[in-house]
């Protein structure tokens, strides 16, 4: 069943995300898809949104389709016109990538291109209409497109703080459904409860809600992010959870699997991140049950 | 020896370093500039290289013996290609700029060949009279070396002393020495100068109340060191001096010379007293008796050094050492017994007390020579008001002349470690100040090419040391050597005395050309330490460098059968005969090297992150700087001025701008290290960047850490509850911001030792004791009228930071003791601050009203962070969660992990001149490893026969480490640059397809057989 089809049928979808390379050895690339491949629903691939370059994401969900699995890409109007964007977009289908998911680029301040030209020719709302102008077979400028494309396009909420943050984010979303947007994918939160109420509150839109999960590394990454990221919500407990086990990354990934099995009932789907440790995301699955 | 008298071919070479001084700062200096691939001359004034450390006995706080930890930097300095050693010589004059001096060396006549000594001792046994006592006790021949493991391995002769040369000539077999030798001169053109030159110690002679000079019984701390060493003048055996009896009650006296005022002394602490009456106390009790009665008179007790404070607890609860606060009146010797009757006074008590000794040690510190100025101003450096080496205020080892760089004693009193730190300090900057190495010079291989053993008939040689006694005075090496000729194919058998020593080298050098041998076996000490010398020494002679067999007869027979002369005589035997049948089987091997990746990392983005990666940079080394806070500049950027005055925020500001702008240096800020993989020379770190978690891999070849310490903030004495109680940092940043704020304090306390010093955090945070005087000197330069209090327990401002507690005590501020048991009080009552306190000298608690109440809380360890970098890099860390570096007192930078150093504050609690000087060494370090460009792996991998191959897994399921794999000519394939030698596959192969190179089978069964063909 295709990624579409699990969304609109209401069926739990599993995503994982997988960086492409800074080069071109794209061999952990296709060792680490073989183990999941028949586990997962589709690979999300960011594009370069969080400002490091690398190989795009058209290039990687080329290749996700040549290795059969059904890929996702991330779409943004920081470094591209509105003319690279919908030249990419066509190309992108007839590759056969038909997932997208509408983000926000990075400052480029915290890339390693720091001295890159910024475009922002289109910002969130303006490219989710131009993709649902494009599936109705007109270009930006109103030309008509030889053949239409079609695509399963979402969009990113950002991180909350508080309820009041909540529902602004919500109205705002309403605004990308609006234009276009056919679910929603939430930042990840590491208090299940809150994030429960986020979910509900975003199921009020009626799309579907697919939740994020990473996967922590270890007591110094889960202490930066409980300092610089409080709207992740990592609380200490996990922090003591994590110093007090005998296997720290393999607490870790308990308490990835965690989480994801106490969202599976709120949420549609589900996106897991490695971040760079893809080999151990077979081992999440198996702890998730999924 | 062999590169004593080599020409001096180089003499023009703007890319060779002089160091000054052969001590132990300055071998390390000149041995990481030669690791380096830097051309050095090492020149001393003595007969020897070695200086103060070689006259010690133990070394704290381990407690080792100091030679042998010293000597193997001896020996390694004999046989560097880079280095080349002049004794005897000394520095007339230096012209010139940095990068191009012109050095005019004077070489005192030695009246010895040494080319031709061998060092036999005959001279000094023949005549050794005209004895003298100082320094240290040793009764000296005209001729003279003073150890075994001496370097050069060569005698000297006094020729004052000698009435008849002729006669001296006779004795000597090797002809060696020369009725006629002159002083020579030369110029010679060095880049860059390392000075190490040390001080001299005080004599205490000057000073008429202790008697030193005068009673044979008192001694200073170096006297009583040489009369517990084994190569002292009574052997190892403690004495009295007058009447050769065992003392059974022992008092140090600290501060002998130094932190005075009077006639002879000097104002500043000589910083290392403390610690070596700690440690001769300790060692005392330990290896003599038990119930040699150990008291110590100190002022302030001041073990501020790594781990020390743990050390002086372990002496007061666990040795028993007595401490008494006082420093004593004078000594008066009972001239029947020589027994010493000591007068003191207690703080607490007014009346003076006497009490008796069999013997006092005093503990005297550092001089700064008459010979020493002289070199400074043959130098052109600039002297401080002690006549140290002035340096530069952010870098201690710079001198005032561009080009000469300074370390050890003669910068500032110290000790062995911060010597070591400093020397390789010193030698990072000198490089720094050389041309770029020439890619084509750095590949050159040292040895000839190795001759084909393989046709020929197994020819082994033995050769056993007797190592002084450790093995001969347990086994009778003539006859383990008569064992060894037993076997028809040991063409050679000879006993070599100290088989390390540069003489013996070059004696079994010449007989395995000789007799044309092809099998070494040493009968010696541990291959863990030896067996890459021994393996050079056959790469010297054209010989693959694993045809050689070492057999550990002293850590595993001689040290642990000491007792037993009879079975550790069979057992020598035994265990040489396993090296005799084991050697035969042994083929040459090649060593599989890699190329070393040329990036460095390091992690930590402080004032000692920084000066770290700039100064790799610089070298051309690029680098990646990681901080997990968003900006650079670490703890230091709470501090505004330091005790010297400087501006801190500026220095950092500046630092930082330089560290950004380099074109090869990597900033990464916000960025935390997640995972880590790799061998030393070719690492791989994962780090993760921002909240979004950007995650990289990084490739380098060394790693430096510097991560740093937390400020402490221990919820005591009402910080963080009542109102204006703060910390040193907070005072700090006060005193810059608001100067009105302070003029209008009437009475400010400080209390010392906060969150140190204590159960839980047990060491001495070291800087709290100058940071408490700084704050307080600024204060008064606000406001004269200010009243200042200082509760402290023992004040620590070690070296030249005593001035600074002078001029405190002299401005009036008030320091009050308290000790662990008469802890401060802190109440606040109607918007005040009351600290009440016991006071010692008054006998009572008083209460002092204060405006501000200012807290030394000093340094704590981030346990989390050093916990998880611990466990990435597989590093162990101390007790109270420091990283623990590989040793304590030699290798203070270098980690347990090759590749992997620490500089710093994440090392121990220190200043940031400190913590400079150990991120500049910390780069040096580094570099001496980079500079090798190849990583060798060496021959011990396993090594899989297809033929016998069934491809069964097991291998690679074995595998810890997940090399072996099945490929695709249906194979077992083990990867050889990437086998770790663990031997575990060849043990468990069914097949016996796998053979570990350098242990296979045939190999093992032969030893096996040479131990038990013998047994009946």
């Amino acid at each position: 069943m295709s990624f579409q089809a699990k969304l609109s049928s209401g069926e739990f979808a599993v995503l994982a995300e997988m960086n492409t390379p800074k080069g071109i050895d794209i061999s952990d690339l296709i060792t680490n898809i073989r183990y999941l491949k028949s586990r997962i629903d589709a690979i999300a691939i960011p594009d370069m949104d969080n400002g490091v370059m690398h190989m795009s994401a058209l290039g990687g969900g080329a290749l996700m389709r040549q290795q059969g699995v059904e890929p996702l890409i991330h779409v943004y109007g920081r470094d591209r016109n509105r003319m690279a964007l919908q030249g990419d977009l066509l190309a992108a289908h007839v590759l056969g990538i038909h997932n997208l998911l509408v983000v926000q680029g990075e400052d480029m301040v915290n890339g390693d291109h720091q001295d890159a030209t910024v475009v922002n020719d289109l910002d969130e709302t303006a490219l989710l209409e131009m993709i649902g102008s494009l599936t109705q077979g007109t270009d930006m400028a109103g030309f008509e497109l030889k053949g239409i494309p079609k695509f399963t396009v979402g969009c990113a909420i950002a991180s909350i703080a508080d309820d009041a943050q909540l529902k602004r984010e919500v109205a705002a979303a309403q605004k990308k459904i609006d234009a276009g947007a056919q679910y929603i994918l939430l930042p990840p939160v590491f208090d299940t409860s809150f994030y429960t109420q986020m979910i509900d509150a975003f199921k009020s839109l009626n799309v579907p809600v697919i939740a994020s999960v990473f996967l922590l590394k270890n007591v110094g990454m889960a202490r930066y992010i409980s300092i610089n990221d409080p709207n992740s919500r990592l609380s200490e407990d996990i922090i003591r959870r994590i110093r007090k086990a005998k296997d720290r990354e393999n607490e870790c990934i308990d308490i990835a699997g965690e989480i994801i099995r106490s969202l599976k009932g709120a949420a549609q789907g589900i996106k897991i991140s490695a971040l760079g440790w893809e080999d151990r995301l077979p081992a999440i699955l198996d702890r998730a049950g999924l | 020896m062999q590169n004593l008298n080599k020409k001096d071919d180089k003499q023009s070479d703007k890319g060779r370093v002089l160091v000054i001084g052969g001590g132990v700062g300055g071998i390390r200096a000149a041995l990481d500039l030669a690791e380096s691939r830097r051309d050095v001359l090492l020149i001393d004034k003595s007969y020897s290289i070695g200086g103060l450390m070689t006259q010690l006995d133990r070394t704290f706080p381990t407690n080792n013996c100091d030679l042998c930890t010293v000597a193997p930097f001896l020996s390694a300095s004999g046989r560097d290609r880079y280095l080349q050693v002049k004794p005897m010589t000394r520095v007339e004059r230096l012209t010139g700029v940095a990068g191009d001096f012109t050095a005019t060396l004077v070489t005192e006549p030695r009246f010895i060949d040494i080319d031709k000594c061998t060092g036999c001792g005959e001279c000094a046994q023949k005549f050794p009279e005209a004895v003298r006592f100082t320094p240290g006790l040793d009764p000296r021949a005209p001729t003279c070396m003073r150890y075994p493991q001496a370097t050069p391995y060569a005698f000297s002769i006094d020729m004052d002393k000698v009435d008849d040369i002729t006669q001296l000539q006779k004795v000597c077999k090797a002809n060696a020495i020369l009725s006629e030798d002159k002083t020579t001169q030369i110029d010679i053109n060095v880049g860059a100068v390392v000075l190490s030159v040390g001080a001299e110690l005080f004599n205490p002679a000057v000073l008429d109340n202790y008697g030193g000079g005068k009673y044979p019984n008192v001694v200073t701390g170096l006297e009583y060191e040489r009369i517990m060493s084994a190569s002292g003048p009574f052997q190892g055996n403690l004495a009295r001096v007058s009447d050769r009896k065992r003392p059974k009650k022992i008092a140090w006296i600290q501060c002998v010379g130094s932190r005075g005022i009077n006639k002879g002394d000097v104002s500043y602490c000589s910083g290392v007293c403390c610690m070596y009456a700690l440690k001769e106390a300790i060692v005392t009790k330990e290896r003599f008796e038990e119930d040699i009665e150990t008291t110590i008179f100190y002022m302030d007790m001041r073990t501020y050094g790594k781990d020390y404070e743990r050390y002086f607890n372990r002496a007061k609860d666990e040795y028993n050492v007595r401490m008494i606060r006082s420093r004593p009146h004078s000594i008066v010797e009972n001239t029947a017994t020589r027994d010493l009757s000591i007068a003191y006074a207690l703080e607490e008590e007014a009346v003076q007390t006497t009490e008796e000794f069999d013997m006092v040690v005093l503990s005297t510190g550092f001089r700064v020579g008459d010979t020493t100025i002289d070199l400074a101003s043959k130098l052109g450096i600039e002297l401080n008001e002690h006549n140290f080496a002035k340096t530069d205020h952010f870098n201690s080892v710079k001198t005032s002349r561009p080009g000469v760089y300074v370390c050890g004693v003669y910068e500032s009193p110290k000790d062995i470690p911060e010597t070591i730190v400093q020397a390789s300090a010193a030698a990072a900057m000198a490089a720094a100040d050389l041309p770029t190495i020439p890619a084509e010079d750095q590949m050159d291989d040292l040895f000839p090419p190795e001759r084909d053993v393989s046709a020929e008939a197994v020819k082994i040689g033995v050769f056993v040391c007797d190592c002084g006694v450790d093995i001969g005075g347990v086994v009778d090496v003539a006859k383990v050597i008569d064992y060894a000729k037993t076997n028809t194919d040991v063409a050679v058998a000879k006993a070599v005395g100290h088989g390390c020593s540069a003489d013996s080298m070059a004696q079994i050098e010449s007989l395995i050309i000789e007799h044309g041998l092809n099998r070494v076996v040493i009968g010696g000490c541990s291959p863990r330490t030896h067996e890459s010398k021994f393996q050079d020494l056959l790469r010297r002679v054209g010989l693959n460098r694993y045809l050689v067999e070492i057999v550990n007869l002293r850590d595993q027979n001689t040290w642990p059968h000491r007792g037993q002369p009879e079975l550790a005589q069979e057992k020598a035997y035994k265990l040489l005969q396993i090296g005799i049948s084991g050697v035969r089987k042994n083929r040459p091997l090649m060593d599989n090297t890699l190329p070393m990746n040329q990036n460095a990392l390091v992690v930590g983005g402080g004032v000692t992150g920084m000066t770290a990666a700039l100064k790799l940079a610089e070298q051309g080394i690029r680098t990646y700087l990681i901080e997990r806070a968003p900006v650079l500049g670490g703890l230091a950027q709470s501090i505004h001025k330091t005790i010297e005055g400087d501006d801190v925020p500026v220095f950092i500001t500046h630092l930082v701008e330089r560290v950004t702008a380099h074109e090869n240096i990597h900033v990464m800020t916000r960025s935390i290290i997640v995972d880590h993989s790799g061998m030393p020379g070719l690492f791989k770190t994962g780090i993760h960047t921002g909240v979004r978690m950007n995650y990289m891999q990084i490739d380098h070849g060394v790693t430096i850490l510097a991560t740093g310490a937390l400020a402490n903030r221990p919820k005591e004495y009402g910080l963080d509850t009542l109102n204006g109680v703060v910390t040193q940092l907070e005072l700090d940043s006060l005193l810059d911001a608001d100067t009105e704020k302070i003029a209008a304090m009437e009475q400010v306390v400080m209390i010392q030792c906060v969150g140190s010093r204590e159960e839980n955090n047990p060491n001495c945070s070291r800087i709290c004791c100058q940071a408490a005087i700084k704050n307080a000197l600024r204060i008064k330069q606000i406001n004269p009228d200010t009243e200042i209090f200082v509760l402290y327990r023992d004040i620590r401002t070690y070296g030249f930071q005593e001035d600074y507690y002078r001029q405190a005590r002299d401005l009036g501020v008030k320091f009050i003791r308290f000790s662990l048991k008469t802890k401060p009080v802190v109440r606040q009552e109607g918007g005040k601050l009351y600290v009440s306190v016991h006071d010692f000298i008054l006998g009572q608690t008083i209460e002092i009203e204060a405006d501000c109440l200012a807290l030394s809380t000093g340094f704590v360890a981030d346990d989390e962070t050093t916990e998880d970098l611990a466990m990435i890099f597989h590093l162990p860390r101390t007790l109270d969660d420091y990283f623990m570096e590989d040793h304590v007192k030699l290798r203070p930078i270098d980690m347990a992990v090759r590749g992997v150093f620490i500089a710093g504050t994440t090392h121990s609690p220190k200043t940031i001149r400190e913590s400079i000087t150990q991120a500049l060494a910390a780069a040096g370090r580094a570099q001496t490893l980079l500079s090798k460009k190849e990583i060798n792996l060496g021959a011990a991998v396993a090594h899989v026969d297809s033929n016998k191959c069934a491809s069964c897994l097991v291998c690679v399921r074995a595998c810890p480490f997940g090399i072996p794999f099945i490929n695709a000519d249906g194979y077992s394939q083990i990867d050889p640059d990437k086998c770790q030698g663990c031997g575990i596959c060849a043990a468990d192969c069914p097949a016996k397809a796998i053979q570990l190179m350098a242990y296979e089978d045939d190999q093992i069964l032969a030893k096996l057989d040479g131990l038990f063909e013998r047994v009946n």
